[in-house]
Parts: structure tokens; C-alpha cells; sequence
């Protein structure tokens, strides 16, 4: 008896399947990774989505510690239409780094966040 | 902006809309607030307005009758925004009751909800919201418990992320938790009133591996939020006690839709004889329909 209306429902939800489209762009990785602590600073930092985004339309602000020359603009990455990156710029000395983002999916939707990492300080030689 | 950039937005009708989004605040649609996504709880409604659908989500458990009936509701709710912060639900189901003295079935009394998005501080992840949930008595069939008398309970609903944690407690900024609160008031005179109230805490991987350290989690793991909901209802006027459960379970988010398994712990002997389980699909609207029946109407 209650076979019935559950096909029903799950037949209706399955025909929802193929209608979807592109959606919320979330952070899937980060190079340097969220969190991490790195030997030095990198050339560039690496973000990737979980959907397709808009570069020109996407924001990147990364700031560091005192002495840090900055981030570059947000640009693609070739063959991923799914990842950008910024270049650092030099000094990028040892410390915490933040890094905020605000990008805009393909479908319009627009999402933000934020996380940190470390690089270390330079050992003696 | 590259060739094919222009052509993909000019195909997508896009380039106006990014250029207004930009310049306004991130979506706030199913449980966005700055860096947190609130999912879509099974058993207490969470604090966001959006476009959604659950269908279906099917609940199992034993009544608390003696002897006890197996009691199997089959459920669905459609959300609709209005406004980016007024939206209005509709909910139904149907009940399969097996009884010691037969099988009975039918519709439960069908439900709708009007809710109000009143604040959405991205930088605390708080999302705060009020609601009128209207019972319409009469449109269910009685055989099943659906009562003859309509209901009208104004709600609270509230989630709060735990990112204003110290750094020490790292670990612990993926909490999350949301709440509702409502004060039933059926339109009999001499029906009894009651609190409707519930909570849930939830561990979002995926605000663990993109906002507080990337440990390594495979892709699928980070799309999971374990999550513990409680249900209570409390009458008022007597002396009754409480009934409810107490929902352990996971969700797992994809872009356009989550899946969801919990089981049903019942509080008290009055709650239920033994643990059941529900199981939800749930469909962002919005994001697979972004630009037609996904997006607010005005």
C-alpha cells in the first residue's frame, strides 16, 4: 500500500535530475591549502570551485604581514574554468596571510569567504 | 574579459545581472551567510528564505498506541521567495498506518508557512528569521490523525555559526547551530496550546576543509555534515509531558541537491516505542533554476 506514493515521489524527484543547472561556486581547494603552514610564499595562490566562475567578475584580497608587496588581480587558469589564481607579489615575508575572495559563478549566483595560512620563518643557515 | 567569456555571459543573459550582484551582497538562498551554509534540516525548519524542494522525504517509526501501529508518512514541501526575504512554503504528506485492527491511510492536513529573513549577518554567520506556520484543519483525512481544527503557530527560527571561536579551538569553527521556536495556537476554543520547539547542531567538513584547515578530506567527505536535530512539543495548559526525538544523522550537500538519513529517537515512552528513521532529498531551486522559477518574484 505505501509502495505506491513512494515510487511516485522518488519517480517525480528523479525526473528533476536532468534539469539541473550550474549553481553556488563553494572553495573546493586552495594552493597553498586552508590553514596550512609553507616553507616560503609561493608565486601564486591557487583557488579552486566547485562550479564554473566568472574571473573578470571575481574578486581576490590577500593581505600579510608587514613588508608584503601584495596580490596581484585574479586571473584564469588555462584548461579550468573552474579555478583562478593571484600572484604574490615580492617581499612576501614569513607570517600569516589572509586571503579573502568573492566570486560569481556562471549561473550569476555570487559567494564569499576567507581563510589564512602561514609561511614560515626562515631558518638559520 | 576574454572572447569566449563575453560570449558565455551574452548567452547567459548574464553581464547585467553580475554587475548588480556584484555590487550588492552574496546570495542568501538556502542557508548562505557570509562563509557558513546552513543545510537543510529534516526535522526543524532552518532559519533561511529560499527556493527549494523536498521530495520526497519519507519518515518510518512505531506510534506510541498501545499496541503500537508501524507508521510510515511520505512528505514534500515546496518553498517559493517572494522577496529575496519573504517567502512563503507548502507542505504535505501522506500516512500509512498499520494497526493491529487494520491498515488505514490518507492525507495528513496540508500546511503552509509565510516567513520573514529579519537579519543575515554575514561576519557572525547569524541568520535570524520569524514565521506564521498555518495548519489548515479538515483538509487531511481524520482516520489518520489529522485533526478537524486549523492551527496557527508564529515561529522563531535562528542559525549562528561558531567562527567567532578562538583560534585554539580551531577545530570546533565548523559548528553550527540552528533553532526554532513556536508557539501553536489551534482556532478551537478548548483545543490545548503547546510550544513547538527544536534545535540542531551540525559539523559542515566542507566549513572545515575551505575556511579552517584543509586536512586532506577526499571531496566527498567534505560535502558531509553530520548533525544531531532534537524535536520537542510541550503542552501547555496541562500537565502532560513533553514528546519528541532525537535525530542523529548526515547530510550530504551537493550543488543542486542534498541527501539525507536520520534515525528517530524517541525521548519518552509518550514519544514512540522504538527508533525509526527518515530519509530526505532535497532540491535547491534556486541554483537549478536560476533565472526562472529559482529566483524571487520580486
Amino acid at each position: 500500500m505505501v509502495t505506491r506514493p513512494i515510487l511516485v515521489a522518488v519517480a517525480t524527484a528523479a525526473a528533476l535530475a536532468p534539469l539541473a543547472a550550474a549553481a553556488h561556486a563553494f572553495l573546493q581547494r586552495a594552493e597553498p591549502r586552508v590553514g596550512s603552514e609553507v616553507a616560503k610564499a609561493p608565486p601564486a595562490i591557487r583557488l579552486s570551485f566547485t562550479e564554473d566562475i566568472v574571473v573578470p567578475f571575481s574578486r581576490v584580497a590577500v593581505s600579510g604581514p608587514p613588508g608584503f608587496g601584495g596580490a596581484g588581480l585574479p586571473h584564469a587558469v588555462a584548461g579550468d574554468a573552474r579555478s583562478l589564481a593571484v600572484d604574490l607579489k615580492r617581499p612576501a615575508p614569513p607570517g600569516a596571510y589572509t586571503v579573502r575572495w568573492r566570486v560569481l559563478s556562471v549561473d550569476t549566483h555570487v559567494t564569499e569567504g576567507d581563510f589564512s595560512f602561514q609561511v614560515r620563518p626562515q631558518a638559520a643557515p | 574579459m576574454d572572447k569566449d567569456m563575453h560570449s558565455r555571459l551574452a548567452a547567459l543573459g548574464a553581464v547585467p545581472t553580475a554587475l548588480i550582484l556584484l555590487a550588492a551582497s552574496p546570495a542568501a538562498a538556502h542557508g548562505i551567510v557570509g562563509d557558513r551554509f546552513f543545510p537543510a534540516t529534516l526535522i526543524t525548519d532552518d532559519p533561511a528564505v529560499a527556493d527549494e524542494l523536498t521530495l520526497p522525504q519519507v519518515d518510518g517509526f512505531k506510534t506510541a498506541d498501545d499496541p503500537p501501529a508501524d507508521q510510515v508518512d511520505i512528505s514534500g514541501e515546496w518553498s517559493k521567495r517572494i522577496t529575496a526575504n519573504f517567502g512563503v512554503s507548502f507542505d504535505g504528506a501522506w500516512t500509512d498506518l498499520k494497526t493491529p485492527g487494520g491498515d488505514v491511510s490518507g492525507f495528513q492536513n496540508f500546511g503552509t508557512t509565510f516567513k520573514y529573513q529579519a537579519i543575515t549577518d554575514a561576519p557572525h554567520e547569524l541568520m535570524v528569521s520569524v514565521g506564521l506556520e498555518a495548519e489548515w484543519g479538515g483538509t487531511g483525512a481524520e482516520k489518520v490523525g489529522a485533526d478537524r481544527t486549523s492551527t496557527l503557530t508564529p515561529t522563531f527560527y535562528f542559525g549562528k555559526g561558531a567562527n567567532d571561536l578562538p583560534a585554539g579551538l580551531w577545530w570546533a569553527r565548523p559548528l553550527a547551530l540552528t533553532g526554532v521556536i513556536g508557539y501553536a495556537v489551534p482556532l478551537a476554543h478548548a483545543a490545548p496550546r503547546s510550544l513547538e520547539s527544536g534545535f540542531a547542531i551540525e559539523y559542515s567538513f566542507r566549513y572545515l576543509s575551505a575556511h579552517v584547515r584543509d586536512v586532506g578530506l577526499p571531496s566527498f567527505v567534505n560535502q558531509l555534515t553530520p548533525l544531531v536535530e532534537v524535536q520537542l512539543e510541550t503542552p501547555i495548559a496541562d500537565r502532560q509531558p513533553s514528546t519528541g526525538t532525537i535525530n542523529p544523522g548526515m547530510i550530504w550537500s551537493g550543488n543542486r541537491v542534498q541527501f539525507a538519513l536520520e534515525a528517530m529517537a524517541p525521548i519518552n515512552r509518550a514519544s514512540g516505542r522504538t527508533v525509526g528513521a527518515v530519509f530526505q532529498v532535497h532540491w535547491f531551486l534556486d541554483d537549478m533554476f536560476p533565472h526562472g522559477i529559482g529566483r524571487p518574484i520580486w
